[in-house]
């Protein structure tokens, strides 16, 4: 695929067709694999999914080796990378955090991102869009390929794994633990329309959730008398109702019957992460979670996630918004890029340190990776900013080529795949398509992307 | 106890009584064709699609099967307001109503026009963080005016697709792919996307800054420099329907002049002639028309009832295109259709050769409440305002006074936290949310759902609602009547019952359930593990946790 597009790329610039020119319609075959699953399938048992909501200014971070132009995040040197874990092959940025930060529930001291990035392999081309001489650059669409894999498209990759993942076959749809989104960038990995709508993933804002209690806090234990009623009153109702409408009727009654199981779920300490409450130790406590995620945009959310791990839930994706830096980048972007390469650091720490149920960490089993809409790009080369001191998404090179980081068990770590020229960001040698990343993922927990996406998993990522 | 049976102008039931056909049907005969085409224009039906389904009931010797009165009324409420009719409305504009004087009851109501702008608000995305909130607005008002009757559905599409509050939410290729979307039921092709996009070229994003509320907001205008020659042909060209360039005259001959930057306002009726274009071919195309009345048999037949009964599609198509696209009057029609009126229990012993069940025209499928519409039937129901979402702003835009310093919200229907600042009290906002409601369209849509969390969800706030303690709406007589005290005696609670499942329910109570609740009753009340006066809570929550409540 990469190597078939960037010839075609290449051809094009021989033919000098000028900027604005419509480029030679290309018909774009989606390559399904011959075997839609790979030699990595299931090779995890959670996905979790970053998402750095508005676009965010990848490469700055996780391809960082770039002229001004294309990172001007550097340091006072201005140098736009710092040091990392020896064999790296990718750059980090440094904008990222170098210091190790104390965590007393632990007794120790996080290492910073510099000192993890052998265990993070990077893709440095991720593209809506290789085809295209122009990526998708529009917030709605993107976001909607990075989630469900299409431009319109109407499931998102959460309610697909709801869907089609072995754990919540028959019963399994009422006891198992749902896919969850956290933040309200994404809901959108949830979105489930049509008749998909039993599949769409639970939803929760973040750990305030539980410290206030929420909608489900209020629960008035029904008497028996009712009890009985309301469950002959149900009965009779059923009975009048076609065969075809009981399906749908029958998924409330038995949404109904299962909601007491998860009342106590929902009402565990361990999910009031801002609390200390009373949580077994090798749960890891809230505190340590508190300590090792912190309390930025991240953080909580972050360790929710490990919490709807614990509880058995396969993929869950975080949202936090702020990296739609069209302007003041130079302030705003630093913050969430620092909180964001926390987040990686402190799952390298943690989840090591979590025992599995299945046996070995939640590291062994567990695939991380951070994902946006797009990069950025219409910066000025001496500043590396546009004129409101921020950058945008043109779809150009600067933006349509993410830089995705994964890390975890099932990946070997270290690696840079898809270089990108550090004076034009032109793409140097392979290009990803973003819906490929979903496949990775989707074809890691065990579910086969082929069922409703149309690339092969990218299966560079891994590594080795 | 006993309701009215309904009787359609159509003489249908003429036909005689019901022969039931349980054998695989045979293939008609030129002579029964012949016969039953004669007999089909012999009944002067009053109803197109009536009309259209003669030969499926004639030649099966089917007549149609209604529901009954206060069904439909519910039904009818729940399609067209997004509420429960109160019992009120189901003695006094329903029973011994023909359902024409029903569904004209309904579709009078402003309810009918609001539930129509919530559901283009979703359709269009309406979002303020992308259109200036007046363009909205103005937008909405269009939905309204075709709900009205006042614009045909033509007119409609050519008005609102290049409509600032369109052309300011969508851009490049998704304004050609959500118009086909919306108006056409399928997503552009990649050609027709790559070739139509051009017609809206000339609509470009620019940075503005509101003078009445103090914030930035990018707005739309029409840039008539990009659509000029040698650009013109290849930006703001289409040739796919037809060559098609959308371009308006330079204002100024320099074409860097702020003259050439022209807002929706300033625009000329030949200007805007020029501009709808893209709405003109797109309400041209074979399908534009179809789609409206392929959508409304899906949404209020359900079942994919389009699909399954083309004869029946084509019919009302028809019919829509007799009265000049007029979208209400082709809703009407379509509602008071034996297809839209009929019981949702199925027929015994009619069953199709295929399926094995009964056919799927022959019952109206059971329908699912969405998250607004429960929480509007709740709140008339226990009578307790809980304030509403405002389709048109998911949220609100607001900007400070530069002399105050205040915040300062634009104007909206949310209920107000702050008169002085018209600050928007987002608490229902929050709640439809959870469930799928109030979406704001970026991040979250509406969706429809159940499952287990939903469904807790759901139950808090059943209880919450149901135990308020001025929840006067539980209680016979309600919040201007004489006070009605919680008793012991089967009379109370009986009347109680009634009440209750006529507030919830739409219909009068059945004797088994009565029974049922009074046995049960009897024996909480008998151990004192309940008391009278918690009774009306405790089955407030029973009912509205019932699937009857929900599913309609």
């Amino acid at each position: 695929m990469s190597e078939q597009n960037n010839s075609r790329r290449e051809f094009l610039k021989a033919a000098a067709i000028g900027a604005g020119a419509v480029a030679a319609p290309w018909i774009w075959v989606p390559r399904r694999a011959f075997a839609a699953t790979t030699d990595f399938h299931k090779s995890a048992k959670h996905i979790l999914v970053l998402y750095a909501d508005g676009g965010m200014r990848s490469p700055s971070l996780f391809n960082a080796d770039k002229i001004r132009q294309w990172n001007p995040h550097v340091d006072g040197q201005g140098n736009p990378t710092q040091p990392s874990a020896p064999g790296t092959e990718w750059d980090l940025g440094a904008v990222a955090d170098a210091a190790p930060l104390r965590m007393n529930s632990w007794d120790d001291n996080l290492p910073p991102l510099p000192a993890v990035t052998g265990d993070i392999t990077v893709l440095g081309t991720v593209d809506h869009e290789p085809h295209k001489e122009q990526s998708d650059a529009n917030h709605q669409s993107a976001k909607l390929r990075m989630t469900t894999g299409y431009p319109d498209g109407t499931t998102g990759f959460l309610a697909q794994i709801s869907k089609h993942h072995g754990l919540y076959a028959g019963e399994g749809r009422f006891t198992a633990f749902p896919p969850v989104s956290i933040g309200g960038g994404a809901r959108i990995f949830g979105l489930a329309g049509g008749d998909n709508f039993k599949f769409r993933s639970l939803f929760f804002n973040g750990p305030e959730d539980f410290d206030r209690g929420g909608p489900r806090s209020f629960h008035i234990p029904a008497p028996s008398w009712a009890e009985g009623f309301a469950a002959r009153q149900d009965e009779r109702y059923t009975a009048r109702v076609s065969p075809a409408d009981l399906q749908r009727v029958g998924l409330y009654l038995d949404s109904k019957k299962n909601m007491g199981r998860f009342r106590d779920i929902l009402a565990a300490p361990m999910l009031n992460i801002l609390r200390d409450g009373n949580v077994a130790a090798e749960l890891g406590t809230n505190a340590q979670l508190r300590d090792a995620f912190g309390a930025g945009p991240w953080g909580p959310r972050v360790a929710l996630a490990i919490r709807m791990f614990q509880l058995g839930s396969p993929a869950v994706a975080v949202a936090v918004g702020g990296y739609d830096t069209h302007s003041n980048e130079m302030l705003d972007f630093p913050p969430l890029a620092r909180d964001l390469g926390r987040q990686l650091a402190a799952l390298r720490y943690v989840l090591p340190r979590l025992q599995h149920p299945d046996g070995g960490t939640y590291w062994d089993h567990t695939l991380v990776t951070v994902v946006s809409e797009f990069a950025r790009d219409n910066t000025e080369r001496s500043t590396g900013y546009n004129s409101a001191q921020g950058s945008d998404h043109r779809g150009l090179n600067g933006s349509r080529f993410q830089a995705v980081p994964f890390m975890g068990g099932p990946i070997a770590g270290a690696k840079l795949y898809g270089a990108t020229d550090r004076e034009t960001m032109a793409a140097k040698d392979e290009v990803f398509a973003s819906q490929g990343v979903l496949a990775m993922l989707s074809d890691a927990v065990g579910v086969d992307p082929g069922l409703f996406l149309d690339e092969p998993a990218i299966t560079r990522a891994y590594g080795g | 106890m006993k309701t009215g049976v309904f009787l359609l102008l159509a003489t249908a039931l003429a036909l005689g009584a019901c022969a039931e056909d349980t054998d695989p049907e045979p293939a008609p005969t030129p002579d029964a064709v012949a016969e039953e085409r004669d007999v089909c224009e012999e009944l002067q039906f009053g109803n197109a699609a009536d009309a259209a389904m003669c030969p499926r009931v004639q030649r099966a010797g089917l007549n149609p099967r209604y529901a009954d009165a206060t069904t439909v009324c519910r039904r009818m409420a729940i399609d067209l307001l997004g509420r429960t009719p109160t019992w009120t409305e189901v003695e006094g504009q329903c029973q011994g109503k023909s359902p024409a004087e029903m569904v004209d009851y309904f579709m009078s109501q402003p309810e009918y026009v609001r539930r129509h702008q919530r559901r283009w608000a979703d359709l269009f995305q309406y979002n303020d963080g992308f259109s200036h909130y007046r363009h909205i607005l103005a937008l909405d008002e269009l939905v309204a005016q075709l709900y009205r009757g006042e614009v045909n559905y033509a007119r409609f599409g050519e008005l609102a697709l290049t409509h600032p509050g369109y052309t300011g939410r969508h851009f490049g290729e998704a304004r050609v792919a959500v118009a086909f979307r919306v108006f056409l039921g399928r997503d552009a092709h990649p050609v027709e996307r790559a070739d139509m996009v051009g017609l809206w070229t000339i609509w470009q994003p620019v940075q503005d800054y509101d003078a009445d509320y103090y914030f930035q907001h990018i707005d739309v205008r029409a840039y008539p420099p990009i659509c000029q020659p040698p650009l013109d042909e290849l930006l703001c060209h289409s040739s796919v329907y037809g060559d098609t360039t959308v371009a308006i005259p330079l204002r100024d001959p320099d074409a860097s002049s702020y003259r050439n930057l022209i807002r929706p306002d300033d625009l000329t009726e030949d200007e805007w002639e020029a501009l709808r274009a893209p709405g003109r071919i797109l309400a041209a195309l074979p399908y534009y028309n179809e789609h409206a009345v392929t959508e409304a048999m899906d949404r209020y037949l359900g079942w994919g009832a389009a699909a399954g009964l083309p004869e029946v599609r084509l019919a009302l198509l028809r019919y829509f295109e007799g009265v000049d696209l007029d979208v209400p009057a082709m809703e009407r029609e379509l509602l008071t259709s034996h297809l839209y009126l009929q019981t949702t229990t199925p027929p015994e012993n009619e069953v199709a050769p295929l399926t094995g069940e009964a056919p799927r025209w022959r019952y109206s499928p059971v329908k699912f409440m969405d998250v607004e519409t429960w929480l509007d039937s709740l709140s008339l129901t226990v009578k307790r305002d809980f304030g509403q979402c405002d389709h048109r702003f998911p949220y609100v835009r607001n900007g400070v006074h530069p002399q105050s310093g205040q915040t300062i919200y634009a104007p909206h229907a949310y209920p107000v936290a702050n008169p002085e600042t018209n600050t928007p009290d987002f608490t229902y906002a929050t709640v439809a949310r959870v469930l799928g409601g109030c979406p704001d369209r970026l991040q979250q849509f509406r969706f429809t759902g159940t499952g287990v969390v939903h469904a807790l969800d759901q139950e808090s706030i059943l209880q919450y609602l149901c135990y308020l303690p001025d929840a006067t709406g539980l209680l016979p007589g309600g919040h201007f009547n004489a006070p009605f005290a919680p008793g012991a005696d089967r009379e109370t609670r009986t009347a109680l019952f009634r009440h209750q499942i006529r507030s919830f329910y739409s219909r009068e109570p059945a004797d088994a359930e009565l029974g049922d609740f009074l046995d049960s009753t009897d024996a909480c009340l008998a151990s004192s593990a309940c008391t009278p006066d918690q009774l009306p809570a405790q089955l407030c929550v029973a009912l509205t946790q019932g699937a009857e409540f929900l599913h309609y």
